[in-house]
């Protein structure tokens, strides 16, 4: 259903520190060059960038926006929100079952530095 | 496995939201169903896509910075999806057309009725995109 997401970042080496620890855990590394000033994780089923905005303006959050990533396990959801909380990001909800996910699928949340809310799942269908 | 597992966004008006999601995924053949804050589309193989009043209960808002890829079959999708949105309370912010990204593809931009930045792309054959 997706090609990719982009979110915005105010201090890209904040963001390459903390998406490289976090995008790692899921298998996912940076393709952009250091110069480039932006980072690109690209899998074989979608791509996930961070940038500053195009428009020159600050990033900023939305409020209601949520991305989530798929995680092949439990553990490497626990595993994602700890290398998040230790690169920089802030907790917005520990690892654990969600009642308003299917089948109590495991998940995880964070802000990352710039406060855009991210999520790790392991989606049992 | 898809990267994503699926996409929130924000809504102050799950009516609003309705009316212009279900108009635009149906243009990428994308089944949803409404839930009392909002919609979802998609699927457990593909991956959902969510609108809600946010859980919060402020103001939904959108990000600067901030894009959703959606992906398309083909490029009629792509300008069904453009013609669904600008009809559906959302605004051009790229027609579509043929962009070079790594890929030949064919894409368009729109914003939601918050403001949301989505865009919609179909891959293109190499030969097709030389033509």
């Amino acid at each position: 259903m997706f090609t990719h997401a982009f979110l915005g970042s105010n201090d890209i080496e904040k963001s390459r520190k903390f998406y490289d620890s976090i995008m790692g855990v899921l298998g996912y590394h940076n393709v952009a060059p250091p110069e480039a000033g932006r980072l690109i994780y690209a899998g074989p089923s979608g791509t996930f960038i961070v940038a500053p905005p195009y428009n020159g303006e600050p990033a900023s959050v939305s409020n209601g926006h949520t991305l989530g990533f798929a995680a092949p396990d439990d553990e490497t959801v626990a595993r994602w929100h700890e290398a998040g909380l230790a690169a920089g990001g802030t907790d917005e909800g520990a690892p654990g079952p969600r009642s308003a996910a299917p089948n109590n699928s495991h998940g995880a949340y964070l802000r990352d530095p710039d406060g855009n809310k991210i999520c790790a799942f392991h989606m049992r269908h | 496995m898809s990267m994503y597992s699926h996409v929130m966004i924000g809504t102050d008006d799950p009516e609003q939201a309705r009316a212009f999601y279900d108009a635009t995924f149906a243009a990428l053949g994308i089944p949803g169903r409404h839930t009392p804050r909002g919609a979802f589309y998609g699927s457990p193989e593909t991956g959902f896509f969510g609108v809600a009043i946010p859980r919060d209960e402020q103001a939904a808002t959108h990000a600067n910075g901030g894009t959703i890829g959606l992906k398309a079959g083909t490029p009629a999708q792509v300008d069904a999806w453009h013609q669904a949105a600008l009809a559906n309370g959302g605004t051009c912010e790229g027609p579509p057309g043929p962009r070079e990204y790594g890929a030949p593809m064919y894409g368009a931009y729109v914003r939601d009725p918050v403001g949301n930045k989505l865009c919609a792309f179909a891959l293109l054959a190499e030969d097709a995109a030389a033509s």
